[in-house]
């Protein structure tokens, strides 16, 4: 890693070779595709959060619109690498889904989305990297972080020692 | 008077350079201070009171950012925040000879706005460290030499800490510490009096104010600092909130953002520095400012760049350099190394607010006969503190969204060593013959790294770390080493250092140059070791409130 940056740096100061992102070149030709593909995406990530995060007496992951806070960070914060875990964790999500019960992921019922997220949660580690990348962007929400729990943006004091939850 | 003549001039703002112009203006003095950054005004230009959710990346660092500071973005408190308070490393690159990672922050304020806030005395152990061992040159000053300094600083800074009486880390005049929690106190109070060699757990000291300081703080422990988003609180020290605005208030400071200062004019005939050339950095535009006298606080490597830029006749290899010193003996610190574990207990226990500080165990390494090591001098310290987060849960459904409610099962406690790096001539720094960057400044050149003296301490940071964990009660006690790489401690120090003899060091005992006098450096660069203990900065507020106090002396006797 210290080695790729000093590389890095190094290359840029010699003038030397500028690498351009694939993505850069044919996102012009790609973009309606892509654009479909992540409100899609979306509205996957949604309703897979509200059967992992549903809504209780507090609202779940789907109010809380993990989907497209996720859909932003897979796109601008990822690594190429991630994206590809990313993908490959979505499309499990439909091709078991496919297997299943014959169709995608959104077009299941309730009762087979849940049987789904039943059978991969137990099986899958790359649904464990999902499920926690929903539960993240659901605790970093506001509905996650100050409707669920309880955020306080100026504590005003440190107590080393309560009884009372902080959150 | 003419608009470029000033009494003084200040290079940079952060943490050494922003005591410079508050000395230096409450002393009656014209002073032109000169930052190569924006200007960033306290609490106006602040966006900590934003929501962590209402930030579009919630915190994370984009490809984007990863693309344009490469170096930066790696930083421990670079994130979406206060990603505006780091460079971008493409238009400052430098050159690594030897992986080095530096953390800069060009803007008014410098890294004052983002730094770590721990704030330690150095003492007597450290300041005869290199006359007893034999590496560096002899500090030119003792304890009694800064003692009084340390106490004109510390409560401007506002430094939160414990009285404990220990020689090798002096007391100071504190503001009541941050209370250790439940597991702390605990862990503190079953290994007191258990080491032979004194090993114990105090309060951090930290620039986190727990006593309003005029309309400073006192610190809401919001989290904001440590996550480099600065405080619309005034709770911590910076320029910004502190020294700067006491300045103004003189009406003695012009404040000139966007000026770099690449060169020192020199006078042979006097002997004496005349002025600075500054470069625009938006226009890019050449301009020269004189001054008596010069305080070079524009941070270890860059102070030292533009002595290295400042060529003439007298001084071919750089402003003050007939010691052949300038640049050499760079030293950050090596740190990292680390034990952590669980605890058993409290589990009723919580905290409330976020803490900008930890606890702190004092050297107990090489501090008298008793504790001397057989393969290393000097010493370290170690930072951390214990905590409770939330479960990480099972399954999913409403069973799952319960249980991110609960607490985890126990509570953790870490503690990481800060160690001390020797001086060394072949860690050096110097300036690329033919790069340079867009504003016309040579390219700055590392080449430092770590040697037997900070490898051979590794293994005991991370063993004595395990052992203070286990009398303190710990389960399940692993050890860690992050291996960081030089500069990534940024406590970056030592290319134009202290010392009796011109021969061997840049700067005399008052941080003024041996070679020209009228010039006075009072950033990390001047120091002769990095002494064991982390939190230089108070060191070099001290120092600069010192010298300045001699500058102006001197000034006034007319021998400057």
């Amino acid at each position: 890693m210290e080695r790729r940056r000093f590389v890095t740096i190094n290359s840029l100061l010699l003038g030397g070779v500028v690498i351009v992102s694939n993505g850069l070149i044919t996102i012009s030709c790609e973009t309606n595709v892509e654009s479909e593909k992540s409100s899609i995406d979306i509205k996957l990530l949604n309703e897979l959060g509200e059967i992992i995060i549903p809504s209780s007496s507090t609202p779940g992951a789907k109010e809380a619109n993990v989907g497209e806070y996720i859909s932003q960070i897979v796109q601008d914060c990822f690594s190429e690498k991630e994206q590809e875990g990313f993908n490959l964790n979505i499309s499990t999500i439909n091709n078991t889904s496919h297997r299943l019960f014959g169709q995608s992921f959104l077009e299941c019922t309730y009762k087979q989305r849940h049987q789904l997220v039943q059978k991969l949660d137990d099986s899958d580690p790359g649904f464990k990297s999902l499920k926690e990348l929903i539960t993240s962007a659901f605790l970093s929400s506001e509905v996650g972080m100050n409707q669920f729990l309880t955020y306080h943006q100026v504590p005003g004091k440190y107590v080393g020692c309560t009884e009372t939850r902080p959150w | 008077m003419k608009s470029n003549f000033f009494d003084a001039i200040v290079v940079g703002t952060g943490i050494s350079g922003g005591w410079a112009a508050k000395e230096l203006c409450e002393k009656g003095l014209n002073t032109l201070v000169l930052e190569r950054g924006r200007d960033v005004e306290h609490i106006v230009d602040y966006d900590d009171m934003i929501p962590p959710w209402d930030t579009k990346y919630r915190g994370r660092v984009t490809n984007e950012d990863r693309r344009k500071s490469p170096i930066q973005s790696g930083v421990y408190n670079y994130n979406e925040r206060s990603k505006k308070y780091f460079v971008n490393d493409l238009d400052n690159p430098y050159v690594q000879d030897k992986p080095f990672e530096w953390a800069r922050g060009y803007q008014v304020g410098g890294r004052s706005l983002i730094w770590g806030r721990q704030c330690y005395r150095r003492s007597e152990l450290d300041f005869e460290a290199n006359a007893k061992d034999g590496f560096g040159v002899d500090w030119p000053i003792r304890y009694k030499d800064i003692a009084p300094w340390y106490d004109y600083v510390e409560p401007v800074v506002g430094v939160s800490g414990s009285i404990e009486g220990l020689a090798h880390l002096p007391d100071g005049l504190f503001q009541p510490p941050m209370p250790m929690n439940c597991v702390e106190s605990e862990v503190a109070r079953r290994i007191k009096g258990k080491f032979e060699d004194g090993r114990m757990i105090i309060h951090g000291r930290t620039a986190n104010h727990t006593r309003k300081i005029g309309n400073r703080g006192p610190c809401q422990y919001k989290g904001s600092c440590g996550a480099g988003h600065a405080c619309s609180f005034g709770g911590y020290f910076s320029s910004n909130s502190a020294t700067l605005p006491l300045a103004a208030k003189t009406g003695k400071m012009t404040l000139r953002p966007f000026s770099m200062v690449q060169e020192i004019i020199y006078d042979k005939e006097t002997r004496k520095a005349t002025g600075v050339r500054v470069v625009d950095t938006e226009t890019l535009e050449s301009r020269i400012f004189h001054s008596k006298i010069i305080f070079l606080n524009a941070s270890t490597l860059n102070t030292t760049a533009i002595l290295l830029n400042s060529i003439s006749e007298v001084f071919p290899t750089g402003l003050g350099n007939s010691s052949g010193q300038l640049g050499h003996n760079l030293m950050d610190m090596p740190y990292g190394m680390g034990a952590r574990g669980t605890f058993k207990g409290f589990e009723d226990k919580f905290t409330f607010g976020r803490r900008p500080t930890g606890i702190f165990v004092p050297r107990f390494r090489n501090i008298n006969k008793a504790t001397e090591q057989q393969d290393y001098v000097r010493g370290f310290t170690y930072q951390g503190g214990a905590g409770r987060g939330r479960k990480a849960g099972e399954g999913f459904g409403r069973g799952y969204k319960e249980e991110l409610t609960k607490p985890s099962e126990h509570w953790s406690m870490a503690i990481t060593a800060w160690g001390e790096h020797l001086p060394y001539y072949e860690n050096k720094m110097y300036l690329h013959k033919d790069k340079k960057d867009k504003f016309g400044m040579p390219v700055i050149c590392v080449d430092c790294e770590f040697k037997e003296n900070e490898a051979a301490m590794v293994n005991d940071m991370m063993n004595s770390a395990a052992e203070i964990l286990e009398m303190g009660g710990l389960k399940d006690i692993e050890t860690y080493n992050w291996n960081k790489i030089p500069g990534s401690c940024i406590h970056e120090t030592g290319t134009a250092r202290m010392g009796n003899d011109p021969g061997t060091s840049v700067l005399n005992r008052w941080n003024q140059m041996h070679d020209v006098k009228n010039i006075f450096i009072t950033d990390g660069s001047a120091m002769c070791s990095s002494g064991t203990t982390p939190g230089p900065s108070i060191t070099y507020m001290a120092l600069t409130a010192r010298a300045v106090d001699y500058a102006v002396k001197e000034l006034n006797r007319r021998n400057i």
